[in-house]
């Protein structure tokens, strides 16, 4: 201690000398810190990836409020085994970076009428310092007690959809995108886009563009660049100024918004995946699988491709120490189809397979870098039960539970879940109605695992071989 | 495919929700590690004794008659005496069938268990889970944390694993306890006994209790049949599978008793006799587990080695300690 403050005295006195070329104490104590802990092994990052509205906000949170208290997870070995002890979320974080507002969020699910915390608007972190007993005889002879620092990054959905902008020049990408625009589903919500684009100035059709990519997403579309014209809190300036539209090569407008794109893409989207894609260690892909069954055959087409590209951002592969050491590579990865409360427990089975047909393309490419992936049908906050109920001269399985929509409580049969893709008429004759159920309360002192489905498998699968 | 719907919980003819899925029951299975405990010779011995015991009851019956006949103060007493003596010999008789009938079966619940752990149905692990809590009365705590855990939303092998990470893996303690403690007694017992024959009955004793404890450790009662049946399989599986594991695990032990023969014979043949029953125990505790191993490993000599040989005061007894320990 004495040291330290020491220490802490005569940095000061030498940040006086160099102002500008040290960094304060804290920034530098805890840096130090991360590198230690980056050398021992005991620092592990973690992407909860999703596209927009997949869940990831209540996901961390759930996860977060499980890992706190080390209950309600028996499929986590180190809580099978009694050797988990707990987490604490870290006070502080990184400079430059947005603590992760777990607190906020938790009161939301947590409070006496719990409700849904509002989706990521920008990039945030939640760091847990996960204290456990080491399991070995030799490692419990060198320390009784050990931490694993977990960073969990969030960011939004959007976001992740810019990466492949990384690999493209303006005029290519605006040739795929003008054509994927013209097309279903996105052809109804651009058009006034392609008005604007006929005689409009640079602003014009930036903002019609804009106000097109919002109209796709509120019919939950997932192809949308540049991502971040949907978090415009997340661009400095007006986005009109910042932003740029895709617009045919002989087009007035092109030069500029060539420019633009180069800018946008140097300024916003290297440094995203320098810092944050490029050092995430373990991953879990959050899939909203139902709502794309809801949606039809050109969402769940449109998820599936998004899916694929934003996957191919990520640097996936096994790796040493010392690569983690140096370069880090996402070296597990899990799909969760999520929701899975929505249906009754006997189609989880089902949910479970589409997910597998619907992830297929990118799950086989990382596997052909020698990472096993998993797939898991989960819920990080149920909010239904399954109940059988007579119905029509059948027994069938349904959920119980309070849609958002009608705000009282219902037996719902939301459809059957297929194996595979539906085809044909199975999309046509509205089988699938899958709803949006009010959450049911965070409880602390809920000591079981009937808060959530599979949470404490996807960790175990995720981080299970870090508290060995 | 059935169209989407709504119905209020009032309106709504909801079947008991705690009551799994009827489910059929799963097709008989090859058991693990050659199949049901055949009794084979069993029936020709068990045949004969109960000739014998037919032939003995008959004539005491006859002997019987004729005291009532010829001398009645003494006849009716021998009769009570002989009544009470077959209705004791028969309660013992169905007992001993119920444990080698229920020992008999476990290869084959475990095979059926074994194949279910990998399904995502509903409604068929409970008929397998089921008759395990109801032999384990005394484990109230374990149980009570399966059912705090146990959620619908279990799938049936979920449901399995589940159920092996909260009770099984706690049965698994008491048992390496009783196999610790079995292996220790015998290894001390040979030690200091002066007499070979008496090696023999002395470890012959304290094997049959062992086998026993880890019996009763998994709620598996044993009579001697039992016993005996389950001496026979340890000591073959262990003969045949186990000497790979005897040979790499106890080599290191092996050594150390060759040493210790040479400070002291007896000492030496202590060790070893500790060391063969404790191979007998981890053998003996795979065969009357419910369910395959899947987070729990399979006991092996290497893990017990080091707590046979700790001094008693050292062999943890908390469940935390005894379950790093032991997995």
């Amino acid at each position: 201690m004495v040291l330290g403050r020491d220490a802490r005295t005569w940095w000061r006195h030498a940040r006086r000398l160099l102002p500008d070329r040290l960094p304060d104490w804290d920034r530098l104590e805890g840096q130090l810190k991360a590198f230690g802990e980056t050398l021992l092994d005991r620092r592990l990052k973690i992407a909860v990836t999703g596209l927009s509205r997949s869940g990831k906000t209540v996901f961390i949170t759930s996860l977060a409020h499980h890992l706190e208290r080390g209950v309600g997870l028996p499929f986590l070995n180190a809580v099978a085994d009694r050797r988990y002890l707990g987490a604490v979320p870290a006070r502080h974080v990184p400079a430059g970076i947005t603590p992760f507002p777990y607190h906020a969020h938790h009161a939301a699910l947590a409070g006496e009428v719990p409700y849904w915390p509002a989706a990521s608007t920008d990039l945030s972190l939640l760091r847990l310092e996960l204290r456990f007993k080491p399991r070995g005889r030799m490692a419990r002879q060198l320390g009784d007690k050990r931490t694993l620092t977990l960073d969990i990054v969030d960011y939004p959905g959007e976001w992740l959809i810019d990466l492949p902008l990384l690999e493209e020049s303006y005029a290519g990408w605006a040739g795929v995108t003008l054509g994927r625009l013209a097309a279903e589903p996105y052809r109804g919500p651009m058009a006034a886009f392609f008005d604007a684009l006929r005689d409009g100035d640079a602003d014009a059709v930036v903002r019609a563009y804009v106000e097109g990519l919002e109209a796709c997403r509120r019919e939950r579309l997932s192809l949308l660049q540049p991502g971040r014209a949907l978090t415009p809190t997340a661009v400095e300036g007006a986005p009109e100024a910042a932003l740029f539209a895709p617009v045919p090569a002989d087009h007035p407008l092109a030069g500029r918004f060539r420019a633009r794109f180069e800018t946008y893409v140097e300024r916003w989207v290297r440094p995203f995946k320098t810092h944050v894609v490029d050092a995430v260690d373990r991953q879990i892909v959050l899939v909203d699988v139902l709502e794309s069954l809801n949606r039809g055959p050109a969402h769940f087409d449109d998820t599936r491709a998004a899916l694929a590209l934003v996957l191919e951002g990520f640097n996936h592969g096994r790796s040493s120490y010392w690569q983690r050491l140096l370069a880090p590579k996402v070296e597990k990865l899990v799909f969760c189809a999520t929701k899975a409360d929505h249906v009754a427990n006997t189609q989880h089975a089902n949910l479970k397979l589409l997910l597998q047909d619907m992830v297929d393309d990118a799950a086989r490419r990382v596997q052909l870098e020698g990472i096993p992936t998993d797939a898991l049908a989960v819920a990080a906050l149920r909010s239904t039960d399954t109940v059988r109920t007579h119905y029509d001269g059948q027994l069938l399985s349904c959920v119980r539970g309070v849609p958002v929509a009608s705000g009282k409580e219902k037996i719902v049969f939301p459809g059957e879940v297929p194996p595979t893709m539906p085809r044909g008429a199975d999309w046509n004759e509205q089988h699938f109605d899958f709803r949006r159920f009010a959450p049911r309360r965070l409880d602390g002192r809920q000591r079981n695992g009937h808060g959530h489905i599979r949470l404490d498998q996807v960790l175990e699968a995720v981080i299970g071989d870090r508290l060995g | 495919m059935k169209r989407p719907f709504e119905l209020d919980p009032d309106e709504a003819v909801v079947v008991d929700e705690a009551k799994p899925a009827a489910a059929p029951p799963p097709p008989p299975a090859k058991a693990d590690g050659g199949g049901r405990f055949k009794l084979g010779w069993w029936w020709f011995w068990g045949g004969v004794a109960l000739v014998l015991t037919l032939l003995l009851t008959a004539q005491a019956i006859a002997t019987t008659a004729f005291w009532i006949v010829s001398q009645p103060l003494f006849g009716w007493p021998l009769a009570l005496l002989l009544a009470l003596t077959l209705a004791v010999g028969g309660v013992m008789l169905v007992r001993e069938w119920i444990a080698a009938r229920r020992l008999g079966s476990m290869p084959e619940q475990r095979a059926d268990a074994e194949r279910m752990l990998t399904s995502e149905l509903h409604g068929q692990s409970p008929p397998l889970i089921e008759p395990v809590i109801a032999r384990i009365p005394e484990r109230g705590e374990l149980v009570q944390r399966f059912r705090d855990h146990d959620s619908d939303a279990l799938a049936d092998g979920e449901r399995l694993k589940l159920f092996e990470r909260t009770v099984v893996v706690g049965m698994d303690d008491d048992a390496y306890k009783a196999v610790v403690r079995g292996s220790r007694d015998i290894g001390v017992l040979t030690a200091i006994s002066p007499l070979g024959l008496l090696d023999a009955a002395l470890v012959l004793w304290r094997t049959l209790a062992m086998l026993r404890a880890i019996a009763r450790a998994y709620g598996l009662p044993m009579g001697a049949i039992a016993s005996a049946m389950l001496l026979r399989r340890s000591v073959r599986n262990m003969l045949l599978a186990g000497l790979a594991d005897l040979m790499t695990h106890g080599a290191a032990d092996a050594m150390g008793a060759g040493f210790l023969r040479l400070v002291s014979a007896r000492a030496g043949q202590g060790a070893a006799n500790a060391m063969l029953a404790a191979r007998l125990g981890c053998e003996a505790m795979a065969l009357v587990r419910p369910l395959p191993f899947v987070l729990g490993e399979r006991p092996s000599l290497k893990r017990l080695a080091g707590r046979i040989m700790a001094p008693p005061e050292k062999a943890p007894d908390r469940p935390g300690d005894t379950a790093a320990v032991g997995r």
